[in-house]
């Protein structure tokens, strides 16, 4: 396991209408244990075309729904996996890259087991054809400069970055 | 035809920025017949990226322009179809339960087929893209209990809250 950020605390969603706040059952959920402020995946029936969003409130034992905001434009600080491709069998990563600006960002389930990042750059899965959902997109955070990109490199490593939800 | 539920008095779209509401000619209309409350596609160069949305005015034969909103995230109750592949003719070849967070598409089909005009069919009966028109999710009345909704080996229509994209 990485070493991973807690991003709860964290919200840039200040401009109107970037809230859609939903309700969703845990047994809906890609991960059925929610935590406050990691990114969530609802199953559904065609890979690539699922709802995510951010956990507002992750429920609880006796209320088993998690809160999402699966607005459009939100953006929340996440961590972010740079795993470009993984390998099959078991699965394991294969390629990294560094993190721009503008870089798509996918829910990764298998990212998820892994390290317990639920966001990396890999659009596929270990099986090189089954798509990840896109999530969002790479934007500034409030207190940084363009100047800290790109993050990592060719070598596998996770990143707290500003997700713009999609 | 199956029978169909009205809609239009539903909108479950409280929260601010959910409204983006366009007019649009008739004859720009996969269906140039619109009704109240229904969803409505506006007819376009590719298959699967046209523009979907929820008729919110459906005009007059003398001023023939919809108002629809378009906006995404907005959530309206819709007819939807467990349909999930078809075959030449068309007709419906295969079906399947509904759940929450299942895509939901434009299936002028369907339409066709049952006066429904969404359904669970990614793919027209000759593999064209439908578009994708939203995702399934809870009514504010909390309908979790009634997920999954229809079966696998029959057709049919259901009430469900559809989150637009």
């Amino acid at each position: 396991m990485v070493t991973r950020t807690t991003t709860y605390e964290y919200e840039q969603s200040s401009e109107g209408g970037r809230e859609r706040m939903l309700p969703m059952p845990f047994t809906r959920l890609t991960d059925a244990t929610p935590t406050l402020g990691d990114p969530a995946q609802v199953t559904g029936l065609i890979a690539g075309l699922m709802i995510t969003g951010t956990v507002i409130n992750p429920g609880t034992t006796a209320d088993p729904y998690a809160v999402l905001n699966v607005a459009d434009g939100a953006v929340f600080k996440h961590n972010v996996r740079n795993t470009l491709t993984y390998g099959a069998g078991p699965v394991a990563e294969a390629t990294w890259g560094a993190l721009n600006l503008g870089d798509p960002v996918y829910y990764s389930a298998e990212q998820d087991v892994l390290n317990g990042i639920k966001l990396s750059t890999s659009p596929l899965q270990s099986d090189g054809a089954t798509a990840n959902t896109l999530f969002g997109h790479i934007v500034l955070e409030q207190d940084e400069t363009a100047a800290s990109y790109p993050k990592g490199d060719v070598t596998a490593s996770t990143h707290v970055c500003a997700i713009q939800q999609v | 035809m199956v029978t169909r539920t009205t809609t239009q008095d539903y909108e479950q779209s409280s929260e601010a920025g959910r409204e983006r509401n366009v007019p649009i000619p008739w004859a720009r209309l996969t269906d140039a017949t619109p009704t109240l409350g229904d969803p409505f596609q506006a007819t376009g160069l590719v298959a699967g990226a046209t523009f979907c949305g929820t008729v919110i005015n459906p005009g007059t034969a003398a001023d023939p322009v919809i108002i629809g909103n378009t906006a995404d995230g907005a959530i309206f109750r819709h007819n939807v179809r467990n349909v999930l592949t078809w075959v030449g003719g068309p007709a419906e070849a295969t079906w399947g339960p509904i759940n929450l967070g299942d895509p939901v598409f434009y299936d002028a089909e369907e339409d066709t087929a049952n006066g429904v005009k969404l359904s669970t069919s990614p793919l027209t009966s000759t593999a064209a893209a439908n578009t994708l028109f939203g995702h399934i999710v809870l009514m504010q009345d909390e309908d979790a209990s009634d997920f999954p909704k229809g079966a696998a080996l029959v057709g049919s229509t259901h009430v469900c809250a559809v989150m637009q994209v």
